[in-house]
């Protein structure tokens, strides 16, 4: 940030909340120099305030707080990894981390168990091979996130690799962006299918047409405040139609109306979703020109359908004779020596690359014909298949109890529990998207799962038992809505057969190709409602 | 230190939204439990009591909370 510039939002400091004051002193950036200074030191050598800024450099604490020990999360623009990146995060987690890597749920990477000493060399080893996890967390522009398949994929109108680069270039550590009221969430694809899922991002870029002059121009349009924790909303569509090479240019617009006009007196009053509400899609759309100037207005929508980030099995790329295999990781979760082995055959099968999914999975792209059968019959393809069954191929699992200090229940172990025996038990021929949340935050997306569990503990005579509320019917666009909570809370042990029972009436019941969140929003939430407490009442 | 926000369904009394501090889950479901009897002459008995959020307790940590459809 300029050193005599003054903000909009410093003039009236009693606007402010306490951590925005602070804000005002320190760079939220310079933490990054001083854990380099003085990690080496230990834990003991952070004060309280700086522990509150190393979000910026992607570091949280994890559970138990105040044992030293950190969760650090990895950008991974657009979920593009070459297998050196992806080696060196198998290396880190291996030396620090406890052989455990995270995909997350916007296509970054976690660490777990990371004593604060090893951090200046995370660091290091992280940016040797072009990696960062510097504002994967904090108030500033997180990870893009995009198309998976992006520059491979037969339903993508442009290979939108280059406009995410730009993108990470313009924003990651420019100071210009290091105080943002919030968290912010960036998202672009231009598959027709919303890989980005654009409606649960602060900005979106979606895939569009416009013909200008006589001719059929491809680029995007543009969504902003969208946005999901305990109070989720939809983005909404701004009228306006952006060429490839004007997305940074419209995207540092929309970022500075956020950083000067966005809400900094409550926090849980500053997301962009917020200004948004308050100002309408319009006049957020007048001081966008007055910054940017003049912009076309919206052509034609190519968003088609939604594919929420699944693409287990083998699949065709746009190159003739390449392909890409999509593999299940169980809720997101990879051992150090598997992520190598990928690696490895990334290398051996395609040109060395990987790229995770918004879905928490992993694809290896640019697969020639010829090498398909060598890969699939690889041993590792046995546990990470690219086959599986219908409920794990689909469930999607927040931190949980593990390590989150927040979370109320155990939640990854908890879902593939469920999943597994609802594959065990339940013959289904469509997905059922299931997401699961330790506590309201969603960092298991769980508002746009078919069926969401969000966990509770209740007390019994039996002492405290884990418990979760079901959420029913939730997709992203086209028709986006979120899933609405049925009444009645069900202990741990019974959620799988209750999600059964709600199965089987679905499928008694549905239209021919009907999905499930398209049967709940035909035959109405009162419907489904009647079906819990029927299975409630007969089998308690 | 958490503030704790938990629900509670009472036989006789309606549900209510508590909202207590405490250091560990099990203490969180005891004074929700006592903050209940202390405001009841005769304490409600409770059908089903659940702990749904907990935030660690800093100035300005708190729960907004909906008084319909509880
Ligand atoms: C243990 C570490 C974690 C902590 C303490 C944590 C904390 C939080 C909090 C407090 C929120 C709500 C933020 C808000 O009010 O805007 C949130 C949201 C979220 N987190 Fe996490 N989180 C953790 C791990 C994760 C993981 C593992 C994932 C991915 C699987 C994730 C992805 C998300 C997402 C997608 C949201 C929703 C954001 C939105 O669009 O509003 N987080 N997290
Ligand atoms: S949803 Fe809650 S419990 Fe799960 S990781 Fe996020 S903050 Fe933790």
């Amino acid at each position: 940030m300029s050193e005599q510039q003054i903000r909009p939002w410093e003039t009236d400091r009693d606007k402010l909340n306490k951590l925005e004051l602070v804000k005002l002193e320190r760079d939220g950036l310079d933490i990054i120099d001083k854990i380099r200074k003085l990690a080496h030191q230990g834990y003991g050598a952070f004060s309280e305030e700086d522990l509150s800024f190393f979000k910026w450099a992607g570091i949280y604490e994890q559970r138990p707080k105040g044992n030293g020990l950190f969760m650090m999360r990895v950008r991974i623009p657009s979920g593009v990894l070459n297998k050196e990146q992806a080696r060196a995060l198998a290396a880190i987690s291996r030396d620090y981390g406890r052989d455990l890597v995270d995909v997350t749920t916007r296509q970054a990477v976690q660490f777990h168990w990371l004593p604060t000493e090893c951090l200046p060399d995370v660091f290091d080893r992280l940016e040797a091979v072009g990696l960062f996890s510097y504002q994967a967390c904090g108030d500033v522009p997180r990870t893009i996130v995009g198309n998976p398949l992006a520059g491979i994929d037969p339903d993508e109108l442009i290979d939108t690799r280059p406009i995410v680069r730009e993108l990470e270039q313009h924003f990651l550590l420019n100071r210009e962006y290091s105080n943002l009221p919030r968290k912010y969430k960036t998202s672009v694809s231009s598959n027709i299918y919303n890989t980005g899922h654009a409606e649960i991002n602060d900005l979106a870029f979606t895939p569009a047409s416009k013909e200008i002059e006589g001719e059929e121009v491809i680029g995007f349009h543009v969504w902003v405040g969208g946005g999901l924790s305990a109070k989720p909303y939809l983005a909404q569509q701004l009228d306006l139609f952006v060429r490839p090479e004007e997305v940074v240019k419209v995207a540092s617009g929309v970022t500075t109306i956020f950083r000067d006009y966005g809400y900094r007196e409550k926090r849980h009053h500053a997301r962009l979703k917020f200004l948004v509400a308050d100002w309408g899609a319009e006049k957020f759309l007048e001081k966008l020109i007055e910054r940017i100037g003049p912009m076309p207005k919206k052509g034609t929508d190519r968003t088609v359908g939604w594919n929420a980030g699944y693409f287990t099995g083998v699949h065709k790329q746009k190159q003739p004779g390449l392909n890409y295999v999509g593999l299940l990781l169980p809720v997101g979760r990879i051992s150090a020596d598997d992520l190598d082995e990928l690696a490895r055959l990334a290398e051996q099968y395609g040109n060395g690359e990987l790229r995770t999914c918004n879905s928490q999975n992993i694809l290896i792209p640019n697969v020639p014909d010829e090498k398909l059968d060598g890969l699939l019959t690889e041993p590792l393809l046995d546990k990470l298949t690219p086959n599986p069954r219908t409920f794990i191929g689909h469930a999607v699992s927040c931190t949980g109890i593990e390590y989150c200090n927040l979370a109320i229940v155990e939640t990854k172990a908890r879902m593939l529990a469920i999943a597994n025996w609802l594959d065990e038990n339940v013959e289904l021929d469509t997905p059922i998207r299931l997401h699961i949340n330790g506590c309201p935050n969603s960092c298991g997306q769980q508002q746009i799962a078919d069926i969401g569990l969000q966990g509770a503990k209740v007390k019994t005579e039996q002492g405290m038992i884990e418990a979760f509320d079901i959420h029913v019917g939730g997709s992203l666009g086209p028709d986006p809505a979120f899933n609405k909570r049925l009444k009645g809370r069900i202990p741990a042990e019974r959620v799988a057969p209750v999600i059964a029972h709600l199965i089987e009436y679905y499928k008694a019941n549905r239209q021919p190709d009907e999905k499930f969140h398209q049967f709940v929003r035909r035959v109405g939430h009162e419907v489904l409602q009647t079906q819990l407490d029927q299975i409630l009442a007969t089998t308690a | 230190m958490f503030l704790y926000k938990l629900e509670v369904i009472t036989q006789s009394a309606g549900p209510f939204v508590a909202v207590v501090l405490a250091d560990s889950d099990e203490k969180a479901f005891s004074y929700a439990e006592s903050q209940l009897n202390r405001q009841h002459l005769i304490p409600p008995t409770i059908q089903e009591i659940s702990l749904v959020e907990k935030k660690r307790v800093e100035k300005g940590k708190g729960y907004v909370i909906q008084t319909t459809d509880l």
